[in-house]
């Protein structure tokens, strides 16, 4: 879908839901303006420009000391770390060779190139900056795929989830040392700012990979030596996974964490009945277009849309000849 | 540092003499890790006191940083274009400066802590 067109068809479907569906609106405007210190979204939208917007606006304005769970997942998509040269990481002539190709997104937190697609979910985690650390959220997903029975799992020293080669298993969540054979399933990145920080990570499940290396590999990259931050290219694979039980074992991961084994089942009863809930120190809610009704969430998607994001900025590289 | 974190993402003025030099202090740049990337403020901007001026990436993390001051920025450090890793061992409160700024009203300067204060305030953390 080209960017004008998703964001036409943001709005219409956003009034029709408007008509329709009138509390699920008022749900999550209730919910992301309370102090419920601990809050789950599940976005319904598969549009990467509202999805990363709606992280944004939650980020921005949830207080401090609230801990947020945002998942979502996106139509075939690009996504550039926010400092990276976008003429080294993409192979653009396989854009014109391809009949309804991934959109081009920059995101707003660091890290590299990754690509989203329907078979990939990504999590997101916003908590006070005191509260911060790379590993933390990660191993919380590390413990959601061994209760999936994904034993292999792990968080290597680069922050990222692997799985170990093999059959291999080790009982602590965060490798202490160097292993040789993993293969990446998750990519993280991080934004932090004086009150509030987030984590966000990929997590291949199904995803067309087949289609990614055509497009990650530029030409252009011997002859250009950039001043952005490159990619660190990682051996990737799928957990093959369904979405739906994977993202069911995050959130009671995340509701365990924060506020126990009462949280989590909270979360877990909600999840089964698929109900926006909110009890107490707790609540999930489903957003779907209608997050784009929301002003912030707007001007967010209309940055990020446009093209000077990703072509325009300042970036200093050398022609190598 | 085990994956834990808590810089002080504001601004600190390095060096007193007017326009006022702002950078991060060397107790951030070890919190933030290897700097990969540094997002310069545009010379001639006018900025506020808490105003994000930039922003420094180290381990796939966009970090902001804000203006201890208000002012206008009169010159971005184009050192840390070719070598952002300047903020890095030891550069932070010397050649890894970020930007000086002619600054609207000195008193704003007075009322920021000092070097005994900010050490301390550190120690507070628990770092």
């Amino acid at each position: 879908m080209s960017p004008s067109r998703g964001l036409i068809f943001a709005r219409t479907v956003s009034r029709a839901h408007q008509r329709q569906f009138r509390r699920y609106q008022s749900t999550f405007r209730t919910f992301s303006g309370s102090q419920i210190p601990v809050q789950v979204y599940i976005s319904k939208s598969n549009n990467p420009y509202l999805n990363l917007s709606l992280e944004h606006h939650l980020f921005q304005t949830t207080p401090p000391k609230i801990a947020t769970l945002l998942i979502y997942t996106n139509s075939p998509s690009i996504v550039l770390g926010r400092n990276q040269n976008p003429w080294v990481e993409v192979n653009h002539p396989q854009f014109a060779s391809t009949f309804n190709p991934p959109l081009i997104v920059r995101r707003r937190s660091g890290g590299g190139t990754v690509f989203h697609d329907l078979g990939n979910v990504n999590y997101s985690v916003a908590m006070p900056t005191s509260a911060f650390c790379r590993d933390k959220h990660a191993e919380m997903v590390v413990r959601a795929l061994r209760k999936l029975g994904v034993a292999e799992a792990v968080v290597n020293k680069r922050h990222d989830i692997v799985i170990l080669p093999d059959g291999m298993t080790v009982e602590e969540t965060r490798l202490t040392r160097e292993v040789v054979g993993t293969k990446k399933v998750s990519g993280s990145a991080y934004k932090l700012t004086t009150r509030r920080s987030y984590h966000h990570g990929t997590m291949l499940l199904e995803s067309r990979l087949e289609d990614v290396r055509g497009y990650l590999r530029s030409a252009a990259r011997e002859w250009i030596k950039a001043r952005g931050v490159d990619s660190v290219r990682s051996m990737v694979g799928n957990v093959r996974i369904e979405g739906g039980k994977f993202v069911g074992a995050v959130v009671e991961e995340f509701g365990r964490m924060y506020v126990g084994e009462e949280g989590m089942e909270i979360l877990k009863d909600a999840m089964a009945s698929r109900r926006d809930r909110i009890d107490g120190e707790v609540g999930v809610c489903w957003v779907g277009e209608e997050a784009g009704e929301v002003e912030e969430v707007q001007k967010g998607i209309a940055e990020l849309m446009v093209s000077s994001r990703v072509y325009g900025r300042v970036l200093y590289a050398e022609l190598v000849v | 540092m085990n994956g834990s974190f808590c810089p002080t993402l504001t601004g600190t003025l390095t060096d007193t003499e007017l326009p006022a030099t702002v950078g991060i202090t060397d107790y951030a740049q070890t919190a933030l890790g290897d700097v990969v990337y540094v997002e310069l403020p545009v010379e001639g901007d006018g900025v506020e006191a808490g105003d994000a001026i930039g922003a420094i990436e180290s381990v796939k993390s966009a970090s902001d940083i804000f203006s201890p001051v208000s002012g206008t920025v009169v010159e971005a450090n184009a050192e840390l274009v070719r070598n952002p890793g300047l903020i890095n061992g030891g550069g932070a409160e010397d050649d890894g400066w970020i930007c000086k700024i002619e600054v609207k009203d000195s008193k704003e300067i007075e009322t920021l802590m000092d070097k005994a204060g900010y050490d301390a305030y550190v120690k507070g953390l628990g770092h």
